[in-house]
This record gives C-alpha cells, structure tokens and sequence, in this order.
C-alpha cells in the first residue's frame, strides 16, 4: 500500500502538468467585453451562412458551428473547439482581428459571430439553437404577433397577449421611478432563451406597454429600468386584458414575491415568529424582570430590572404600531 | 470614581493599541501603493503583480490581525482583572462592583469601535490611492447629485436624516452589545467552572453565537423576506414610517439585550463572590 501513495501522487501531478498546455493562451476566442464593446459601439446585425457547417452539440443543448475558409486554419483550431461553448482568444490573436460582427439578442444572448483576422482566415461561431434562430429571426421580421407577460412569480403565472393590445391610441410619457415592472417577451418554449421585447408598467392601477427598440433602447442590460426618463409608453386600455393582469398581478402578491412564500405555512411561520420574537419573548421577559425587581432589595438590580420592563414595553408598543401600519392601508 | 476606573481601564488597553493602529496605518499606505501597482495602466511583468497582490493581501490580514489584538486586550483584561488572581485585589478597590462592570464595558466599546474605525479609514486609504486617477474625474458631483438628489425628494430630508441616525446609532449599540455578550461568556465561564474558566467562556461563547447565527438564518428568512412581500404594495409614505418603525423596534430590542446582559453580568459576578 505505502508504495503505492507515491505512485498515485505523481500520476496526478504528471496528469495536471499535461493538461495545462491545453489551457494555453494559443487557440481560443473569448466573448469578453472587448466585444461587447464593439458591439455596442457599431453593431451588426449578419446574416449568419451556414452552408458550410460542421456542428458538435455544446452544453444545455447548445449547438457550436465551426466554418474555416482556410484549411490550414481549420486545422490549427478545430481540435480545440470542441464542445466548448467558451472559446479563447490570445492577447496576439486579440490583435490580429480585423473585423468582427455580432448578433445576439436583446438580452446579450450572443446567436452568433464572425471574426476576420488580418491573415485572412474568418472564424464563425454560432451559438443558437436552429429553433430558436427561427423564432428570433421571425420576431425580427415582425412575423410575431403574439407576446406573452411573465409575471415570473408562481411559476407558471404569465398570459399571452396579442401584439395589438399592446397599443392604444393614449402614448403618455413615462417616469420609470417607483414601478413595478414585468416582462414583456416572445416565448421561445426554450427555459434558457427569452426575446425580450419590452416590459410592462403598473403604475398607480394603471398598466403601460413599454417597447425597447421603439424607444431606442436595443439592449435592456444597457438602461437601469428604474432611471429612464423621457420614454414613452402606451397605455393599455382594452378592459378584459387588464382584468387578467390584475389577477396575475394578484397571484403575483400573494405569492410574496415568489422566491419564499410558495405555501401557507411559510406565511404562517412567519407572523408566529413575529409574534414571538417581538410580543411573547419582551412580554416573558417584562414578566420576569418585573418580579425579581419587587423581589430583589437591591437598588441597581431594581433600577436595572425596571429598566429592562420600560424597555420590553417600549419593544411591545412599537411592534403593535407597526402592525397596526401595516394592516390598515 | 468611575472616572478613576476610566482612566485607568484606557491607559492600560491604549497602551499598547495605539501602536497597532499606527502600523496598520502606514501598511495602509503600502497597500495603497500595492493597489496602485495592481491598477496600473502599464504593461508590468506578471511577477511584479504576483507580489503586489501578496502584498495587499498580507495587509489586509493585518487588519484582521490588528482587530483580533484588539479584541484579545479587550477581553484579557476582563478576565484577569476580574477571575483570576487580580480579581481579588481588583473588588477590594473602595468602588461598586457595577462601576467596575461598567467601565470594562465603556472602554472595550470605545476601542471596538476606534479598531473598527482605524480599519475603515485604511480601507479607505487603500481605496482613495489606488484609485487617485478618478479624483478629479469631473462628472463626480453630477453623479452625486443624480443619485441622491431623486431619492430626497421621495423619501423628505427629514425621514432621510432620522434613518441616517438610526443607522449610525444601530452599529454603536450593536458593538457594546458584542463587548457584553462576551464578557458574559467569560463571567459565566469563570461561575460555573473552576478550573477551566477560559475554556468554558470559549466553549459558552461558541455555542452562543452559533446559536444565534441559528437565530439569525431564522429571522432572515422568515422574518426579513415576509416582511417585503406584505410592504411591497403600499404607499411609500407608509413603507418609510414602517422602516423607521423597524429601526426603532431594533434599537430597542438591542439596548434591552444590553441591559439583560449587564445585569447578568452583575448579578453572576455578585454570585462569584457569594454576595447574592
């Protein structure tokens, strides 16, 4: 057994000193921010050619197509490509790009990209799934005429929507501050992949439609949703949709946000626990103190005693406030 | 008297602090330069970061080493001049035994609270250096006055100004707290063993705060998240006067704890001495 261990150990080592060459800076392109920059900068929307696809399934269904135009390329980089949705640039290669174009969704899901290096060999990554493709690109078009609101919380809680409810003749300006929003996409049927389109605001009982790209706003992560000024938005008007946000706006509440409160119990342990961290313990120890303070013939430990009563008390008081706030709106 | 014991309890727990702060001060000024280093726009080998990184780090563990020393004076202090030899030359003193209580507890607030400031004034060195280039950035006051200036208006100066003090006087409250629930530890500790005292305050404490760290993972879901949801849709108005409320139900539920613990402090004190 004991000559074993060292054997064991240097098969380890020897094993992560092999694989570091393969983490070496050589063949590998990355989606930093370099190139979200360039994308925000001077976006392209390409038209992604596919003719010429080799595909190997990435990660979460993801497929990964690799097209060289030059074989010597290909050959350099294919071997490192597979199934690896992140790929790396080096610092060198970083240099040597000489053009890039990018298509990614509103919400910064890259689709696709081609990288034009100055020796002339162009790389194309795409990252989309053909259904999903399909669908983004008929959003795209304007071939979809049906959105759905995804008021996240309980699972399930959405409804959707024709995309002319959406519009109404009243476009009101709109202050972000102080709403609630929800999104507004076209459903994909995929749980990783969302078109975000816009969001719906409610706002003082009143529900507004707010679209992205018609307000100038081509990707959500660039804007704080709660700093947009001088946006607009329509309001909704048609009675029967806005019945059915409310409810779903209901569910949503009640639901307590989503992420806690999926059951009744939840709910009930935690007014008990209110009760007892802020009524019954200061009412236990008020109890305590009060007697051992009429018992005890010592004056610090009846002025400290007392002090903790008065305290207990105050603690009570307060709560009771804060209920009686709470549940008389 | 109190004031005797004051001075006394500061000479001897400043007497060898000030010299940890002044050092972690001037490292401060190191790890400023590390952070510089690290920031740098320039092209710089990797070994020289490798060592500015260690360097920062190494720093910032001497704040922590400095915090830990300060506690450790604190607390030996407690202990020695109370339950062990001195303590009995300590209640022959001609001053209460509360007095004595509290001026231990005065003085280890006061430089819980001066380490943590010394911290965050290095930290903010560290900060302020490494990040010098932005100081004369010009857009500062617009982005200030962005930020701030739609909150005032929503929530009033004056509930922005009572929230402020509540947060300022919450952390003061929440350190003498510390100080107390410790000592507590070590006064019962010291009652209930006779040969182990330090181990049975280390061991009380522990099982203590794991306790309430329970405690707390408890409060945080049920209590914290429930609150959100039923405050959620009311009128802002309503959610200030709710979360000053809070703030005051915590500050109150804090100065009882502290008044609890020194009152078991003293009362477990008087039960040493068989006073009781």
């Amino acid at each position: 057994m004991k000559k074993i261990f060292p054997i064991l150990i240097a098969i380890l080592i020897l094993s992560s000193v092999l694989t570091l060459p393969c983490f070496a800076s050589d063949n590998f392109v990355t989606f930093s921010e370099d190139l979200q920059h360039l994308y925000y900068e001077g976006y392209t929307y390409s038209r992604v050619d596919t003719s010429f696809i080799d595909y190997s399934y990435g990660e979460d269904g993801y497929y990964s197509y690799y097209d060289f135009y030059d074989e010597e390329a290909e050959k350099k980089y294919h071997d490192k490509f597979v199934n690896d949705i992140d790929i790396k640039l080096s610092d060198k290669q970083k240099k040597e790009i000489t053009h890039l174009s990018i298509e990614a969704t509103e919400k910064n899901s890259l689709i696709c990209t081609e990288i034009y290096f100055a020796d002339g060999v162009t790389m194309f990554v795409d990252f989309m799934r053909d259904d999903l493709k399909a669908k983004y690109d008929a959003y795209r078009r304007g071939e979809v005429n049906e959105y759905t609101i995804n008021f996240m919380w309980p699972e399930g809680n959405s409804i959707s929507v024709s995309k002319e409810e959406f519009y109404s003749d009243n476009k009101v300006p709109i202050n972000f501050a102080e709403v609630e929003t929800y999104d507004v996409i076209v459903d994909s049927g995929a749980s990783d992949f969302d078109i975000f389109v816009g969001v719906l605001i409610s706002q003082n009982d009143k529900y507004y439609y707010f679209n992205y790209i018609e307000n100038g706003v081509l990707q959500p992560s660039d804007i704080e949703i709660y700093d947009i000024k001088n946006k607009f938005a329509y309001e909704i008007t048609n009675p029967e949709l806005i019945k059915q946000i409310k409810t779903c706006e209901e569910k949503y509440f009640e639901d307590g946000l989503g992420y806690v409160y999926n059951d009744e119990l939840t709910e009930s342990v935690s007014k008990i626990f209110y009760i007892l961290l802020f009524v019954l313990i200061p009412a236990i120890i008020f109890t305590v103190s009060l007697i051992f303070a009429l018992k005890s013939k010592k004056p610090l430990y009846k002025k400290l005693l007392f002090a903790i009563c008065g305290i207990s008390v105050a603690v009570i008081v307060v709560f009771i406030y804060i209920v009686f706030m709470l549940f008389n709106k | 008297m109190l004031k005797k014991l004051l001075k006394y309890d500061f000479k001897a727990i400043f007497k060898y602090w000030w010299i940890g702060a002044l050092t972690t001060f001037i490292l401060a000024f190191a790890g400023a330069g590390c952070g510089s280093v690290l920031n740098s726009p320039k092209d710089l080998p990797e070994s020289v970061y490798v060592f500015a990184t260690i360097g920062l780090v190494l720093i910032i563990l001497s704040f922590f080493a400095f915090a830990i020393m300060t506690a450790l004076i604190v607390y030996i202090r407690f202990y020695k001049h109370l339950f062990s030899d001195e303590g009995y030359l300590t209640f022959t003193l001609p001053v209460k035994r509360n007095q004595l209580i509290a001026s231990k507890v005065i003085v280890g607030s006061v430089a819980t609270l001066l380490s943590a400031m010394v911290g965050l004034i290095n930290g903010a060195i560290i900060i302020l250096i490494s990040n010098r280039k932005d100081w004369f950035y010009k857009g500062w006051f617009e982005d200030i006055k962005e930020a701030v200036l739609p909150t005032l208006e929503t929530l009033g100066i004056f509930n922005v100004i009572f929230t402020i003090i509540e947060a300022v006087i919450i952390p003061v409250i929440a350190i003498i707290l510390s100080v107390l629930f410790t000592y507590l530890c070590i006064t019962i500790g010291a009652v209930i063993s006779k040969k182990a005292k330090l181990a049975s305050a280390i061991g009380i404490y522990y099982g203590a705060s794991s306790l309430s760290t329970v405690f707390m993972y408890i409060f945080y879901f049920f209590g914290i998240d429930a609150l959100v949801g039923w405050t959620h849709n009311l009128q802002n108005e309503q959610k200030l006067l709710i979360a000053s409320g809070i703030l005051l139900l915590l500050i109150f539920t804090l100065i009882m704890l502290c008044v609890v613990f020194y009152t078991l402090i003293n009362w477990f004190v008087d039960r040493k001495l068989n006073l009781n």
